[in-house]
C-alpha cells in the first residue's frame, strides 16, 4: 500500500523524503535506522491517522464551529487563546479513537513488545510535525500498555492545539482547525547517562571536531538545563580525545516506581564520575560521523546509552537534525587562496603569524 | 624597561659566584652590550629567551663554534638572500654561559613590501625545484665531509721530509698545519651554510601551513597535522634500522646466542670469527656502519655527544636488545605502511572537511609544498649534526693530540676550554715555537687557564638559566621561534606564570602536546646521553631535549616529556613513530618532576601531572 495512504508505519519504513507521511522526527529516525544506526524501534501514527481521527470523531468540525463562533474574539484578544485552546484538547481528548486505528496500533504494540521481549514495552510517545512550529507539543515518556499509548497519542495530537501554535496558524492565515502532525510512538531507552551531540565545535564551527555534552540519567535533565554536563571534544578524522572536561552532575532524571519521571540526587562517588566511558564515547563518536557521513551536512544529535544493553548496542540515538548555526553561515575563504603556494606564503609572511 | 611586563632585564642578571671573568672565554660580540647606551636600550626591548633545545648544557668555548655557524647561516637566509618579508635573523648573546637568542622583526610596511617580491622570485625558485635542488645539496655536504675526512692533522716533523725541498715545495708542515686548521673551521660553517639552505624555506612553509590550518580548524592539534606533512621514509631512522637488520641478520645465520652471550662487542667478535657464519655478520656488521654509525649519542652538538663509532657498545647493546625482541616474536619493524595509511586518510579525510573550494585550493597547494619540503627537514640533521659533526669533533681530537704532544694540554678533552680563536693563536704559538725551536707560551698560559675555565663550567652547571630575557613582544613572527623552540605568546605567559612559584612545588606542567595519547608511570630524568641505559621498561622520558640517536630507548618507555621544544623537535617526531604520547616544551618538567615520582603523561592536551 501507498505509504502517504496508510494510518500507522514502523520507524524504518521511512526515509527522508517523507515527511508529509509522519513528520520530521519520524522520518529522521527511519532515515537514521536505514543508516545503520543504532535508533530505538517504534512505530508511527502518520499525518492520515490524525486526519481520519480528526473527521470520523468529528473533532474537525466542532472545532471549526467553535472558531466561527468565536473568531472575532480570538483575533482581538490573544487571552482568548488560552481558553480556546483548553476548550478544544480538551474536546480532543474526550474522543474514543477510530476503530480502524485502534485495531493497527494494538496490533503494532503487540509486535513491537515481542520484538523487545517485554509484556508492555514503555514507550515515549512524541509528536512529529511536518514543519517547524512555534510551541512545545507534548511529549509522553514510559508509557505502557496498549490504551495507555492510545490515549498519549490523543494528547499529543491534543497539544498542537495549544494557545502558542493556534495564534501562530491565525497569524499566518494557517488552517487553525486542523494542523497534522505525526506521532512517534518508540521504545523508551533506559537511560543510564544521555546527551547531545555536535558534528562540528558549536564553539567555533570548526568542522574537524565532534562535540559531545552529556550527563547521568534521563537527557530531559541536560535539556532542560538542571546540570553542568560533562564535555568532549574529538578530532573527526583520527576520533582522538582533544577535551574532556568532567563536571559534578548534582542529580539526574530517572523512572520512578509508577513510570514516572522523577530527579534523583547523584551520589557523591558518581558525580564526578565520567558519564561516558572511553570505549562508548569513540562509539558514539563513530556513529556521528556515520550521520553525517550519511546526510551530507553537520548534524545535531540527541543520544542516550541503555543501562539495560551490553556495550556496543547499548549506545542509542534518539534524533539527529542538521545543525542550523555555524552550517548556514556562508563563510568565504580563510585566507586569500590566489596564486602558487610561494604567493600564499609570502602574503601571510607579510601579515605576520599571531599565535 | 621597569613599566613594561616582561622578563628580567638581560644586563642586570648577578654572575655565578666564583665565575667572575667569565666573559674572557667568549667572543665580546656575545656579551650584552656595556659601552653603548643606545644598543644596550635596544637589546632591553627585546626577548631573549634560552635555547635549551640545542645548549642543554653550558657553552664550551670552542663547541660555540656551531652557535658561530647558525648565528650568521640561519639569519643570513632570512634577511638577505631569501628576503624573508617581515624578519630578519636571530641575535644571540650568553649570560653565565647559557645561550640566549632573540629574533630580529621587521615592522615598516614599506620595506616588507620590497621584501616580498623579491622573496616570491627566490624562495618560489627553491620551492618549485626543491628535489632537484635538493639532491645537489646532499652532494655538496658529502663533498665536504669528505674533505674534512682528507684533513691530515697529524704532528710536526722533526726535520721535514726532503721532498719539501727536491720537489720543491716551498712551505712547511707547521704552515700547512695552521692552513689545515683554518680549512677545518671553515668547512665546519660551510657546513652549516648548507644547514639553512633549506631549512628556513621549509619551516615557513610549515608555518603558514599550521597557521591555515588553525583559521579553518581552530581545535586541530599539532601532532594531527605533523602526521600530515610528515616524510614516511626518514633518514634519522636508518642507522636505527642497520641495527635491526643486523639482529635478523644473526638470527638468520643462528648467530644470535653467540652475540647475546658476548659481554663486550669485542668478545662477540672474537667469538663470531670462530665460524663461516659468524664471519658473514661481522663482515655485513662492517659494511652497516659508514656512515650511519656517525649518529650522536646525543643530538650532535656538543663534542661529548660521541657517535656510535665512539660509543660502540650502544648500538651492539641495541642489537642484542632487537634480537631479543625477535626472538620473543615481537615485531621491531616501523610500522610504516601504517603510517603512510594514516597520513593518506588524514589527508583526504580533513580536505573532505573544508567547505569551500578555495580553502581546499589553498589546503592543498599549502601541504604540497610543506610535503616536499619535509624531508629535509627531517633529514637535515643527519647530515649535519650527526655525519658532520662527527666527524668534526674526530678531527679536532686529532689536532688535540699534537697540542698535548707539545705539553700545551694534559689531555686532549681540554681543548675544548679553548674558543676557536683562541686556538688559532694558540696553534700559531706552537708552530712558530716548532719553527724557531723555542719553548712554547702555550703550556705555562693554557694549563692554569683551562683549570680555572673547567671550574667555571663546572659553577656553570649550578645555574638554572630563566627561560627568558627581555621584554615580551605581543606576538611572534619568527618561523623558526615558533616552530623548533615552541615559543608563543602562550608559553611565555607560562613561563611568566611560572616564575612566581618555585619548580618543586608545581604539580602540573603545561606544554605542547607533541604525540597524541595518556600514559602513568614511574619518571626517570635524563640529563645526558650516558644515562638514557638507565631508562626501565615502561618509564617516562624526562629530558631537557632528545635526540633521535636515543632511538632504541623509545621501545622502551612509556612517554617522553622534554623541557625545550616544538612539535618539530626530535623527541615529538620519534614519539609520534612510535605512538607514545609526548609533552614537549615544558620549560622545567626536569627541574619540577624527580626521578621514580608517579606521573601522568597527557599528550592530547599538553599535560604532565605530577603526583607528590
Amino acid at each position: 500500500m501507498d505509504k502517504s495512504k496508510r494510518y500507522v508505519l514502523w520507524v524504518e519504513e521511512l526515509c527522508k523524503d517523507d515527511i508529509y507521511v509522519a513528520g520530521k522526527k519520524c522520518c529522521n529516525l527511519g532515515e537514521m535506522r536505514q543508516a545503520g544506526l543504532p535508533v530505538p524501534p517504534g512505530f508511527v501514527l502518520s499525518l492520515e491517522a490524525y486526519k481520519k481521527f480528526m473527521t470520523d470523531s468529528g473533532v474537525e468540525s466542532a472545532i471549526l464551529e467553535y472558531l466561527n463562533k468565536n473568531m472575532a474574539k480570538l483575533k482581538q484578544d490573544v487571552g482568548m487563546f488560552d481558553e480556546a485552546s483548553a476548550y478544544i484538547m480538551n474536546l480532543l481528548e474526550s474522543k474514543e479513537m477510530p476503530a480502524e486505528l485502534k485495531e493497527l496500533i494494538y496490533e503494532y504494540y503487540e509486535n513491537l513488545c515481542e520484538q523487545c521481549a517485554l509484556p508492555e514495552v514503555p514507550l515515549a510517545v512524541r509528536s512529529s510535525g511536518p514543519v517547524s512550529m512555534p510551541g512545545q507539543f507534548d511529549t509522553f515518556l514510559n508509557v505502557r500498555g496498549k490504551d495507555e499509548v492510545i490515549k498519549k497519542i490523543i494528547k499529543v495530537w491534543a497539544s498542537s492545539f495549544n494557545a502558542r501554535a493556534m495564534a501562530y496558524r491565525l497569524q499566518r492565515g494557517l488552517q487553525v482547525e486542523s494542523s497534522p502532525i505525526g506521532v512517534a510512538a518508540i521504545k523508551m531507552v533506559n537511560a543510564k547517562s544521555s546527551g547531545v551531540m555536535f558534528t562540528l565545535d558549536p564553539l567555533n564551527g570548526d568542522r574537524s571536531r565532534i562535540f559531545i555534552e552529556g550527563s547521568w540519567g534521563l537527557g530531559e535533565s541536560l535539556v532542560s538545563g538542571q546540570v553542568t554536563p560533562d564535555k568532549y571534544i574529538l578530532d573527526k578524522v583520527t576520533l582522538e580525545v582533544s577535551k574532556k572536561t568532567v563536571c559534578s552532575k548534582e542529580m539526574e532524571l530517572v523512572y520512578g516506581p509508577e513510570g514516572d519521571v522523577v530527579p534523583r540526587k547523584i551520589s557523591e562517588d558518581r558525580r564526578n564520575a565520567p558519564c561516558l566511558s572511553d570505549e562508548e564515547l569513540l562509539q558514539l563518536a563513530r556513529y556521528g560521523k556515520t550521520i553525517e557521513k550519511h546526510y551530507g551536512v553537520p548534524q545535531d544529535i540527541e543520544w542516550a546509552v541503555d543501562v539495560d544493553l551490553p556495550f556496543p548496542n547499548n549506545i542509542i540515538l534518539l534524533q539527529a537534525r542538521p545543525e542550523t548555526i555555524w552550517s548556514k553561515k556562508q563563510s568565504g575563504p580563510a585566507i586569500e587562496s590566489k596564486g602558487s603556494a610561494t604567493e600564499i606564503i609570502a602574503r601571510q609572511l607579510m601579515q605576520g603569524i599571531r599565535f | 624597561m621597569s613599566e613594561k611586563r616582561g622578563f628580567k632585564d638581560p644586563h642586570e642578571v648577578a654572575p655565578v659566584p666564583g665565575t667572575e671573568g667569565w666573559e674572557r672565554m667568549y667572543p665580546y660580540y656575545y656579551l650584552f652590550t656595556t659601552e653603548d647606551r643606545e644598543m644596550e636600550t635596544h637589546e632591553d626591548k627585546l626577548l631573549w629567551y634560552y635555547d635549551g633545545l640545542h645548549y642543554p648544557e653550558p657553552m664550551y668555548p670552542f663547541d660555540l663554534i656551531w652557535d658561530e655557524a647558525w648565528y650568521m647561516a640561519l639569519s643570513q637566509f632570512n634577511s638577505r638572500i631569501f628576503s624573508i618579508p617581515a624578519s630578519m635573523g636571530i641575535d644571540h648573546r650568553i649570560v653565565n654561559g647559557y645561550l640566549y637568542i632573540a629574533p630580529i622583526g621587521i615592522e615598516d610596511p614599506e620595506i616588507i613590501g620590497k621584501r616580498v617580491e623579491e622573496f616570491m622570485k627566490r624562495a618560489g625558485y627553491y620551492y618549485e625545484n626543491w628535489n632537484e635542488l635538493y639532491d645537489k645539496w646532499k652532494e655538496k655536504v658529502t663533498d665536504v665531509i669528505k674533505k674534512v675526512e682528507q684533513l691530515d692533522l697529524s704532528d710536526l716533523p722533526e726535520l721535514e721530509d726532503d721532498s719539501v725541498v727536491f720537489a720543491s715545495k716551498g712551505k712547511s708542515s707547521g704552515f700547512e698545519l695552521v692552513r689545515k686548521y683554518n680549512e677545518l673551521i671553515n668547512y665546519g660553517l660551510e657546513a652549516w651554510q648548507y644547514h639553512f639552505e633549506f631549512l628556513n624555506l621549509g619551516y615557513a612553509a610549515y608555518v603558514i601551513l599550521a597557521d591555515f590550518c588553525k583559521k579553518v580548524f581552530p581545535g586541530m592539534d599539532d601532532a594531527t597535522l605533523s602526521k600530515m606533512v610528515g616524510a614516511v621514509d626518514v633518514i634519522l631512522f636508518k642507522p636505527d634500522e642497520q641495527l635491526k637488520n643486523l639482529a635478523k641478520l644473526a638470527l638468520k645465520l643462528g648467530v644470535n646466542e653467540t652475540i647475546k652471550q658476548s659481554a663486550k662487542l669485542d668478545d662477540a667478535l672474537t667469538a663470531l670469527k670462530e665460524s663461516e657464519e659468524g664471519r658473514e655478520w661481522v663482515e655485513a656488521f662492517e659494511n652497516a656502519q659508514y656512515p650511519w654509525f656517525y649518529m650522536s649519542t646525543g643530538t650532535g652538538w656538543y663534542h661529548d655527544h660521541w657517535t656510535w663509532y665512539d660509543k660502540i657498545e650502544i648500538p651492539f647493546n641495541s642489537i642484542k636488545n632487537y634480537i631479543e625482541m625477535l626472538e620473543k616474536g615481537e615485531s621491531i619493524d616501523r610500522p610504516i605502511e601504517q603510517v603512510r595509511e594514516t597520513k593518506e586518510r588524514l589527508v583526504e579525510e580533513y580536505t573532505n572537511l573544508l567547505t569551500n573550494e578555495e580553502d581546499k585550493a589553498t589546503f592543498q597547494k599549502l601541504l604540497g609544498v610543506a610535503q616536499t619540503c619535509f624531508p629535509y627537514v627531517e633529514d637535515h640533521c643527519f647530515y649535519i649534526e650527526h655525519w658532520f659533526h662527527g666527524v668534526f669533533w674526530g678531527k679536532i681530537r686529532e689536532l688535540a693530540k699534537v697540542f698535548v704532544n707539545h705539553g700545551f694540554f694534559k689531555d686532549v678533552e681540554d681543548i675544548w676550554y679553548l674558543n676557536r680563536y683562541e686556538l688559532e693563536q694558540a696553534l700559531y704559538d706552537l708552530v712558530t715555537s716548532w719553527a724557531t725551536g723555542v719553548k712554547p707560551r702555550g703550556p705555562s698560559y693554557w694549563h692554569s687557564e683551562i683549570e680555572w675555565r673547567k671550574g667555571v663550567i663546572q659553577k656553570f652547571r649550578e645555574f638554572a638559566p630563566p627561560p627568558a630575557l627581555g621584554a615580551t613582544p605581543e606576538t611572534i613572527t619568527e618561523p623558526f621561534t615558533i616552530m623548533l623552540w615552541g615559543i608563543t605568546s602562550n608559553s611565555m605567559q607560562q613561563w611568566l606564570e611560572a616564575g612566581a612559584t618555585s619548580p618543586e612545588e608545581v604539580s602540573e606542567l603545561k606544554g605542547f602536546p607533541a604525540s597524541p595519547g595518556v600514559v602513568e608511570g614511574i619518571a626517570r630524568i635524563v640529563r645526558s646521553p650516558e644515562e638514557i641505559n638507565e631508562l626501565k621498561e615502561g618509564e617516562i622520558l624526562v629530558a631537557s631535549t632528545t635526540s633521535p640517536s636515543w632511538t632504541p630507548v623509545f621501545n622502551k618507555i612509556g612517554a617522553a616529556i622534554t623541557d625545550v621544544g616544538g612539535i618539530m623537535s626530535h623527541a615529538a617526531i620519534v614519539c609520534r613513530e612510535y605512538g607514545l604520547p609526548a609533552v614537549v616544551g615544558t620549560g622545567f618538567a626536569t627541574a619540577a618532576i624527580k626521578t621514580g615520582q608517579k606521573i601522568k603523561v597527557d599528550g592530547d592536551k599538553g599535560r604532565v601531572y605530577i603526583d607528590k
